[in-house]
């Protein structure tokens, strides 16, 4: 299965959204299609052996829109269409006041303003330039929908402007016809074209609007250095961040952005990488650690080995992965889809019903008119489609900004809705790295301490590791180490000097007939902390002992309380013994324990808890737990900012920091709370807005609406549902 | 401008035929219309 993100020009409201899909989908090997208003976006999943890129870009040309692949929108392209847009909108507001200016003396019944201006020919003239060329997109949209057997906001627009045009154009021609009937020879040329200006006024306000929620992925990009300095046959040179290859060396001076993702083969300093992981503290860098491309490197400088370029990179993974949540739709969308796809053929019944209505109670054709135009103006499938993808966008870009990468809409639905949190123990409430917390020595301290440094920095062992940090913490000289021998289970032993090194376990060195007496009063009370004993043993004696520990991140009392003032049931799911684990749970304040689980059986806990009727979501480090995070109705992986690109995870913490999943709850819950105000005022906008227009007022009250006003109106609703989106922007989490 | 009113609007007699087939003709419009909008969807 092949899958393309196009971005498509064209659209105008979100039956179009609709009637790309339809034409995408129609395409033979398309399997399935996903088109985001909000984000005028196509994700395109496909058999790449029936189809290909051209055909799905053919059946959209043909629908009467545009695909680009994502990022090959010429940019000369979008300029002049800008450029021709800006004209297009003053021509039209200049023709409009002079409109005005001829129309509103007569409406009032009022002698002023310049007489010349409301002669028929003039005003004809003024309104088809505005309609024809400053609005001519709607006319061949709204055609192109039509021979396509689709509806669209334009087949509203063309539909109404047009009819108040030609109705004028008979007053204008054949005005001794009205006269006959009765009728006033009333123009309705402003009409037409205001209502013209101020969709393209509303329009142009949109897309600006819309253009800021997705600001999330321009500061990515533009986090991006352009060049890179690098080291070629001995040699400094600055070349193109896209020439850089796996495997160059790059030169980072103070206060420069990093490239590409590396490790650091020279030199150190601090890097800020908030602007990547959303950790606000800058993270210390030296030989062996790891770099993300696009951070920022504080007062020190550095070399180091590229191992990510290009698409490879966390930066390019985060934008596409930001990108394609942006393009997603959430399942409360459905509805709305649903009310679009039906909504402008039923706008446009309700118009001419209205039409009959109006004519046959009052045998008024002007009346009649211009009701029904009111219908189809005032009608707005805009704000009903912009309501839920705009709040998305802002949302899942917010989420970026705090390093929380959100794979789409279904999962902010989903977050909000979460009632059990299951908190993997090993690497998500603990630190993931065993690091030694106590150390006793028979002998002097720093001459044991590098004698079993010297030895364990041959093993590979995770607890070996612990202790050679250890040492390296202590600034320890490592020693020669001889004939090195790991017995699995049991430990390592080697020669260092004329001394016979062993580390390993109790039973181990027991079992070998060492007196292991000596580090006795403190096992107890280190295992009871769940500490892991180690003892050394030199030429037969025991000369020290260790407890190593994979110690609490620090937050994480903090964050479990967080959790459950927000209400959540929060579980802890280890492999551990029931009296450990029950212990570092009473620890961080969790109550509900699952213990002795195996790796395999993580799933199936998850599955318990959803059959009580629970929305679980797991958080776990996102490769050991990916079976338990897929099976959860949310799974949050905590990252480490590099492993982002094999997290299979529904929500990807990028720093590691725990406090993300409070923040990425929260988030949830501010976005759907933005996506339900969105779809109340869009849909109400319309149930309310509609029947105004068709009249219902009028036997009541003697009002009704003038299209002019229902224009305004309906620009109005689209404008206001993208300004409520962007109010997310302001988000900022509780702690 | 917000509201148009009542006076703007005089009440018409039309001859009961032009009533009745601006009903019929408008009525075969939202159906036509209905018809070639929704009746031919498949997806």
């Amino acid at each position: 299965m092949d899958t393309i993100n196009l971005k498509l020009t064209g659209m105008s409201c979100a039956a179009c959204a609709g009637n790309i899909e339809r034409a995408i989908s129609q395409v033979p090997g398309v399997e399935q299609c996903q088109v985001n208003f909000g984000a005028q976006q196509a994700n395109v999943f496909y058999d790449g052996r029936k189809t290909d890129f051209a055909t799905i870009q053919l059946a959209i040309e043909k629908a009467g829109y545009h695909g680009y692949l994502l990022d090959d929108l010429p940019i000369e392209q979008t300029y002049e269409q800008d450029r021709d847009q800006y004209l297009k909108i003053i021509v039209a507001v200049i023709a409009s006041v002079f409109l005005l200016l001829g129309s509103v003396p007569m409406m009032l019944g009022m002698d002023i303003g310049p007489n010349w201006l409301a002669q028929p020919y003039l005003q004809l003239i003024l309104t088809s330039i505005v309609l024809f060329w400053c609005g001519g997109g709607f006319f061949l949209r709204g055609w192109k929908s039509l021979k396509n057997r689709s509806a669209s906001m334009d087949t509203l627009i063309s539909l109404g402007t047009g009819a108040a045009y030609i109705y004028s154009l008979f007053v204008t021609f054949f005005p001794s016809l009205f006269i006959a009937q009765g009728l006033t020879t009333h123009l309705y040329y402003e009409v037409a074209a205001v209502v013209t200006t101020l969709i393209l006024l509303g329009r142009f306000l949109e897309s600006r609007a819309k253009g800021q929620t997705s600001e999330a992925i321009a500061k990515l990009y533009a986090l991006q250095p352009k060049q890179s300095r690098v080291i070629r046959n001995d040699q400094i040179v600055e070349i193109e961040i896209a020439d850089v290859t796996v495997g160059d060396i790059v030169l980072v001076r103070p206060g420069e952005s990093i490239p590409v993702d590396g490790i650091v083969t020279q030199g150190s300093s601090s890097v800020d990488e908030a602007m990547v992981t959303g950790e606000s503290k800058p993270v210390k860098k030296q030989n062996g650690d790891r770099v993300i491309g696009a951070t920022i490197n504080g007062m020190g400088s550095f070399q180091f080995r590229a191992t990510q370029v290009g698409k490879d990179t966390v930066l390019a993974q985060i934008i596409s992965m930001v990108q394609q949540a942006q393009g997603s739709k959430a399942p409360i969308q459905k509805l709305a889809d649903r009310i679009t796809s039906w909504f402008v053929p039923v706008v446009i019944a309700i118009a001419i019903l209205t039409f009959i209505l109006w004519f046959d109670l009052t045998g008024n054709l002007s009346l009649a008119m211009i009701t029904s135009v009111g219908v189809l103006i005032i009608a707005c499938p805009c704000a009903l489609g912009l309501a839920t993808p705009t709040s998305i966008m802002v949302g899942t870009g917010k989420g970026a900004e705090y390093g929380i990468l959100i794979k789409g809409g279904e999962i902010l639905e989903l977050t909000q809705k979460v009632n059990t949190i299951v908190l993997d123990k090993t690497g998500t409430l603990t630190q993931g790295k065993p690091t030694v917390t106590d150390f006793i020595s028979n002998i002097n301290e720093l001459d044991l301490l590098q004698a079993l440094v010297s030895v364990e920095s041959k093993s590979e062992h995770p607890l070996a590791k612990a202790i050679t940090d250890y040492g390296k913490k202590q600034q320890i000289k490592i020693l020669d180490a001889m004939d090195f021998k790991a017995i699995a289970g049991c430990g390592v032993q080697a020669r260092v000097g004329q001394k016979l090194v062993r580390i390993g376990t109790k039973a181990w060195l027991k079992e070998l007939g060492i007196d292991t007496s000596f580090s006795e009063s403190y096992e107890n009370s280190w295992e009871s902390a769940q500490k892991t004993v180690v003892l050394v043993a030199i030429d037969e004696v025991v000369q020290g002992a260790l407890g190593i520990a994979d110690a609490l991140k620090p937050n994480a009392n903090s964050v479990v309380e967080s959790l459950k003032n927000m209400g959540m049931q929060v579980f802890m799911l280890t492999g551990d013994n029931h009296f450990s684990a029950e212990s570092i749970a009473r620890e961080v304040g969790i109550f509900h324990v699952l213990s002795q689980v195996k790796p395999q059986d993580k799933v199936n806990q998850v599955k318990l808890l959803q059959s009580q009727g629970r929305i679980v979501a797991m958080v776990g480090d996102g490769i050991n737990d990916a079976p338990a995070l897929a099976q959860a109705d949310v799974g949050i992986a905590i990252g480490s900012g590099t492993d982002i690109a094999i997290s299979a995870a529904d929500i990807t913490l990028v720093s590691g920091d725990l406090q993300g999943i409070v923040t990425a709850i929260q988030l949830a819950k501010a976005t759907m709370a933005n996506i339900r105000q969105n779809l109340f005022f869009a849909y109400i906008y319309n149930i309310a807005g509609i029947p105004i227009a068709a009249g219902i007022l009028f036997p009541f009250f003697g009002w009704l609406l003038n299209p002019m006003i229902a224009g305004a109106a309906m620009a109005f609703s689209s404008v206001s549902v993208v300004s409520n989106a962007l109010r997310l922007r302001k988000f900022q989490p509780r702690t | 401008m917000v509201i148009i009113l009542l006076s703007a609007f005089k009440q018409m007699e039309q001859p009961l035929v032009v009533r009745v087939a601006v009903s019929l003709a408008g009525l075969g419009l939202i159906a036509l219309e209905l018809w070639w909008f929704l009746a031919h969807r498949k997806k």
